[in-house]
């Protein structure tokens, strides 16, 4: 693990991270490294803390205690100006696509380009937006408002738009939600060739077991606020334990 | 979590109570605008305030300067009015200056004029006492002008009528404004004046003539000076006239005493003039001579009727007849 | 009733923080000037309509309701100054923040809420687009300058309205009306009504945002927080009206 750390720098490394909302406690003492280009499914039941985990990844949300460091750089310690920067290398995909609704695909597409041009200097926003569309097979709608689009096709949108700034690190909320499995698991492929195109790091937050098995080299078990249970599918599928169990049946 | 909601209501508290003090504020520099500036209290009483009201404007020389403040009742024909001056026009207004009653146009608030006083006198400090001029209330001031325009009505009316006499040609003024016969009239008086002076100096040139004829013993006049027999006569003549001036004297005398006694009664006069018996007798004869006239012209239908003349008169007729023939 | 005195006072203090918020960014870049345009042309375009019809009938119908009384005084002469008077000062900015309060009010607080209940004001923080310039800043300056702009639309219409009806009940020619309404109004008149209507476009944008961007109650939040938005911007108008009156006094000496 060590020699690794030196090669790559870890995507996520989350050390006792403490979150409370009020007097109530969301996350407690939960621990997570993601090396760059691994792919991290975290699983939890309804109200555990996987969404407030990631936005505290991205800043959304501010931890109350504990360790963040994202892409080498401590989150809680950044100025607004550092996080936007930050932000420029982190894809976020939203639970329910979030796609502008004013707006149409082509400027959702464009709107992360508008404040992050530094970082994409040189490429016309045309061909990135062509280029992002046609990974996620979606060249045609290009003109259309999010109001037309279907609810798999908005997802799709929506992970061009993370794609967009070319981030190293992809998180995804409920990728699969309100889908139904047949596109789940269109949306779940699509990932996965998505993290191999660009050789991003992700975590993807689900509480969709087939979506996690196909996009998670690593599975994650959230519960009681803690990292309950980690390694790969087929390991935590093997443990007998009632609360990794019941994620199972 | 806890501390911050606190925090914030504590903030929301503080913003009302800012707003609603900065509304008071607003409005109450709004009601009376000396709210913040350094002013001084004087106060002044009347007799009738007619009105006047805590908030009514004080003008100085026509500047507002302030406002009243109270006006209180301190006996039956005392009120105080205390009056918040600015204290910037301090200076302007002396120990002597005078506080009235006054209205903001016909329809206006009532306000409180301050007229500056002597420039010698010292100006006023905090809390003095103003002296106060009771004007005359609106009512007084209306009744008083309502008798002048009475009056010039009247005027105006007597003048009409005098000058619409004039126009139709009555009365004496007239006569000397109109009539040209007056004018010739007066003309040929001052011509008859002229000739008169003349005459008299040729007359008083003839008797210069006669005087020199009479010192040289010449004329009528030289002999009655110089025959002694004649002389006798004159001085008989004389003796005459002066018994007979005596006796006008003495008439005169009488008759001045007889004036006088009217003077001094006058009821004789009246009782005179009123006499019925007088007037009656004045009727009579009235009546007789009116008498006398128609007889007079009875006499002449008889005599017309006559026929010695009847001729004449038929002639007369015929000419008469004649005459509108040819018109 | 303390919890309702607390809340009250809670609401007033995240309304403060909000609008101090707006007054500490709106100095400084990026500047989404883009959308300050877009926003500029949706208030105003789309409100136009609606604002001028009820600035059209407010004219019509306070000069029918005003005639029969003036007329009995034998001052129909004085119609048009009447008319003018009190639509430029207090007729014309109050129906038109009120309006305004109800349909971009409402559009803005529904609108924000439903995009912070589908995270794309989270979105867009990810994108590195500051929401609260992109979104708040935007829309609070689209109205407090185009709800200033509407209100002068409003007195216009509303006299066009009046005069048509002083045209047809008493025969006054459209140039005399205007002629003596603008030789009775002066800038006192203006500007201050001016000025509050500037207050009144704030105080839209800046309640119709924070209830938006403050939503928090999924789906069902976004029609109780359009409603909100509405309540508390009318009542805001009619405040900032009333404190406006005190303060013209003051300067104006009306």
């Amino acid at each position: 693990m060590n020699s690794e750390q030196v090669q790559l720098p870890a995507a996520v490394s989350i050390r006792n991270l403490y979150k409370a909302f009020g007097t109530n406690p969301v996350l407690r003492s939960f621990s997570l490294e993601v090396a760059a280009g691994e792919n991290v499914a975290v699983m939890g039941k309804s109200g555990s803390g996987k969404s407030v985990l990631i936005k505290c990844i991205i800043g959304l949300e501010t931890i109350d205690e504990g360790d963040l460091v994202v892409l080498g750089k401590s989150v809680p310690g950044l100025s607004p100006r550092e996080l936007d920067l930050l932000r420029a290398d982190v894809g976020f995909q939203f639970q329910g696509s979030a796609l502008y609704d004013s707006m149409t695909v082509r400027e959702n597409l464009e709107f992360p380009l508008r404040r992050h041009q530094e970082k994409m200097k040189g490429l016309r926003t045309d061909d990135l937006v062509q280029e992002a569309l046609s990974s996620v097979g979606l060249l045609h709608a290009i003109d259309l408002l999010p109001s037309e689009l279907s609810g798999g096709m908005k997802k799709r949108i929506a992970l061009a738009r993370t794609i967009i700034m070319r981030p190293k690190l992809i998180l995804y909320d409920e990728p699969t939600s309100g889908l139904d499995p047949i596109t789940g698991r269109e949306i779940s492929r699509l990932i996965v060739d998505i993290q191999k195109q660009y050789r991003a790091a992700s975590i993807v937050i689900t509480h969709d077991l087939a979506c996690a098995r196909i996009t998670g080299n690593q599975l994650v078990i959230l519960s009681e606020g803690r990292n309950y249970v980690q390694g790969t599918f087929d390991e935590v599928a093997g443990i007998t334990d009632p609360v990794v169990h019941s994620f199972f049946t | 979590m806890e501390k911050t909601t606190q925090r914030t209501v504590r903030l929301g508290f503080m913003v009302i109570l800012a707003v609603t003090v900065f509304t008071v504020t607003v409005y109450l520099i709004g009601q009376k605008q000396d709210l913040f500036r350094q002013t001084i209290v004087v106060s002044v009483q009347f007799n009738n305030v007619n009105g006047l009201q805590a908030g009514n404007n004080v003008r100085f020389s026509g500047i507002n300067v302030g406002t009243v403040v109270a006006v209180t009742i301190l006996s039956d024909s005392v009120i105080e009015v205390k009056m918040r001056l600015r204290e910037s026009v301090r200076p302007f207004i002396k120990k002597d200056a005078v506080a009235s009653v006054g209205s903001d146009g016909l329809m206006g608030n009532m306000l409180v004029n301050i007229s500056p006083g002597t420039p010698a006198a010292a100006p006023i400090e905090n809390n003095d006492r103003l002296r106060a001029f009771s004007r005359i209330k609106t009512d007084d001031i209306l009744q008083t002008l309502n008798m002048t325009n009475e009056n010039a009505a009247m005027l105006t009316h007597n003048l009409l009528a005098v000058t619409e006499q004039i126009q139709h040609g009555e009365g004496t003024l007239t006569y000397l404004l109109y009539d040209s016969n007056l004018r010739l009239d007066l003309a040929g008086s001052i011509k008859n004046l002229r000739l008169a002076v003349h005459q008299t100096n040729t007359l008083l040139a003839n008797v210069q003539h006669i005087v020199k004829q009479a010192e040289q013993g010449k004329g009528m006049v030289g002999w009655l000076l110089t025959d002694t027999t004649t002389a006798g006569q004159v001085a008989q003549t004389l003796a005459h006239l002066d018994r007979t001036s005596a006796r006008l004297s003495q008439a005169s005398d009488s008759l001045s005493s007889f004036v006088s006694r009217l003077n001094r009664d006058p009821g004789l006069v009246n009782a005179l003039l009123r006499d019925t018996t007088i007037k009656t007798d004045f009727q009579k004869t009235l009546r007789n001579l009116n008498e006398s006239s128609v007889k007079l012209n009875e006499n002449m239908e008889a005599m017309r009727s006559n026929f010695l003349f009847r001729g004449y008169f038929k002639k007369k007729e015929k000419e008469a007849k004649k005459e509108q023939g040819n018109n | 009733m303390i919890n309702v005195l607390r809340n009250f006072f809670l609401t007033t203090g995240q309304i403060s923080q909000f609008t101090a918020r707006y007054w500490r960014e709106v100095w400084f870049p990026p500047y989404e000037f883009q959308e300050l345009l877009k926003q500029c042309f949706f208030i105003g375009n789309k409100s136009l309509a609606l604002v001028g019809t009820t600035g059209f009938i407010m004219g019509i119908v306070l000069t029918l309701q005003t005639r029969p009384t003036l007329i009995e005084f034998g001052a129909q002469s004085w119609m048009p100054a009447m008319v003018g008077i009190a639509i430029v000062r207090e007729i014309g900015p109050v129906i038109t923040a009120l309006i305004c309060a109800g349909k971009v009010g409402s559009g803005i607080g529904a609108e924000l809420a439903s995009m912070k209940v589908t995270e794309q004001i989270d979105a867009m923080e990810v994108s590195g687009t500051n929401p609260f310039k992109f979104l708040v800043i935007t829309r609070v300056t689209a109205t407090m300058i185009m709800i200033p702009a509407l209100v002068v639309m409003s007195d216009v219409i509303s006299l066009l309205g009046s005069a048509m009806v002083e045209n047809i009940k008493g025969g006054v020619s459209f140039t005399l009306y205007f002629s003596k309404v603008l030789e009775f109004l002066d800038f006192s008149d203006l500007i201050p009504s001016i000025i509050k209507s500037f207050f009144f476009g704030f105080a839209i944008g800046i309640i119709g945002c924070y209830k938006g961007y403050t939503s928090s109650r999924g789906t069902e939040g976004v029609g109780r927080t359009a409603n909100e938005a509405v309540v508390i911007a009318s009542l805001l108008v009619f405040i900032l009206d009333f404190i406006a009156v005190l303060v013209t006094d003051i300067f104006y000496e009306l």
